[in-house]
């Protein structure tokens, strides 16, 4: 076998390899999806340990910072309707 | 003055003390007063089809000049605008446009409604209501698309302004709506009630999200509950989740499941049913509930082909429930 010859197999093994390898991924990849929708169909109540109503957001100290945050933001507070005051 | 005040407007009712805002982060305690923090500073504003709401039934092909600010009382998992439904007002990029403004917007471009929509309008019910008394002095009707979390008192006195609404029922059962959204079945029930009694028109729309909403079940229980209390003339948008914000990990609804629910809900006697986020479906289109003829038809927000004429079916006369002049 002369030197040519020897390079052109090496290529074709290469190549066999290489697409081994594809074919392979492949079936991986399918094998992934099924798992995950495998997940989706778990029962409901696990999902319902998953939400909870969102906590008001944190008290912001200083009101004049607030207020100039506001106002660099562009925003113009307006009284708003439906509410009371509450006894502390 | 540290004042606490509690917000009486969605059943959130959050009690707040100074420089605290609420759940929605558009209403601010400030110096014992509540504050709206988004008056006359829409962050998102556009000339939309009416379609798009979706609102099937009002004007067709009419242009919706469409505003909202940023802010929203509820939380959805899978919210599409959460970009501006959940972020501080300061946060967004505003525009300056009183209630005037908005009115005159509208007219400038043709449009014959305003819509108060992409975020929760209720978060921001006194520019809505400001501006909605201005359109109505204009010949312009009001349209609200909303997840309908709100006290009755306020939504009593919106009635009187809003003329369409497409509201959000997401769910049937109250762990599945709480879990999904933060927020509880009964008020939206209640808010669909009281806006039928005060002849507002009203669509609902119900997105089927994989795993949580989408049993023949939940379906039938949906279309059952509407039938019976909302009217079986009320329109239902079953619409395709796509995947999104907090819901990434599930799939689009199956075509298979929003043909299912839209065949569920007609066997349920409910006379106008509609599929959205598929294009092509035979759901897009509006029949006739008498002879089964085709009404309107549609090819995303685009008519084809409308047979009704002076609000009635052209072919056998039956009048078709909405606003259509």
């Amino acid at each position: 076998m002369n030197k040519d010859n020897k390079i052109i197999i090496a290529i074709l093994c290469m190549a066999l390899v290489l697409m081994a390898g594809s074919i392979f991924a492949n079936i991986s990849g399918d094998t992934a999806s099924q798992g995950s929708q495998e997940t989706l169909s778990a029962p409901r109540p696990e999902q319902k340990e998953s939400a909870q109503p969102a906590p008001l957001p944190p008290v912001e100290d200083d009101l004049s910072q607030i207020m100039k945050r506001l106002q660099e933001a562009g925003l113009n507070p307006q009284p708003a309707r439906y509410w009371k005051t509450l006894d502390e | 003055m540290n004042q606490m005040v509690e917000c009486q407007l969605c059943p959130r009712h959050c009690r707040l003390t100074n420089g605290q805002r609420g759940d929605c982060r558009a209403r601010m305690n400030i110096d014992g007063r509540l504050m709206s923090l988004v008056y006359g500073r829409p962050c998102a504003v556009h000339v939309d089809p009416i379609e798009k709401k979706p609102m099937f039934h009002v004007l067709p092909q009419s242009g919706s000049f469409s505003i909202a600010t940023a802010g929203c009382n509820g939380h959805c998992k899978y919210c599409q605008n959460w970009q501006i439904s959940q972020r501080e007002p300061e946060d967004t990029i505003n525009h300056d446009l009183p209630p005037e403004a908005v009115v005159r917007s509208a007219l400038k471009n043709q449009c014959r409604s305003i819509a108060y929509t992409y975020t929760e309008p209720i978060i921001f019910f006194e520019y809505m209501f400001d501006t909605a008394k201005i359109a109505h002095q204009n010949n312009l009707l009001n349209v609200m698309v909303t997840a309908g979390y709100i006290e009755q008192q306020p939504l009593k006195d919106l009635c009187a302004v809003i003329d369409a609404a497409n509201v959000d029922l997401k769910a049937i059962t109250d762990d599945i709506y709480l879990n999904l959204t933060t927020m509880h079945l009964k008020p939206v029930q209640d808010t669909i009630v009281t806006m039928k009694k005060n002849h507002v028109w009203v669509e609902l729309t119900n997105l089927i999200v994989p795993t949580w909403n989408d049993t023949d079940q939940d379906f039938r229980d949906l279309a059952r509950w509407i039938r019976d209390y909302a009217g079986r003339e009320t329109p239902l948008h079953f619409s395709r989740f796509w995947p999104m914000h907090q819901l990434l990990n599930l799939p689009p609804t199956p075509l298979e499941t929003v043909t299912r629910a839209w065949e569920i809900a007609k066997a349920e006697g409910l006379d106008y049913v509609y599929v959205g986020n598929v294009p092509g479906h035979p759901g897009n289109n509006t029949y006739c509930p008498n002879d089964g003829k085709l009404l309107i038809q549609r090819r995303g927000y685009l008519i084809l082909e409308n047979n009704i004429v002076d609000g009635k079916c052209k072919f056998c006369g039956t009048e078709i429930a909405g606003i259509w002049d």
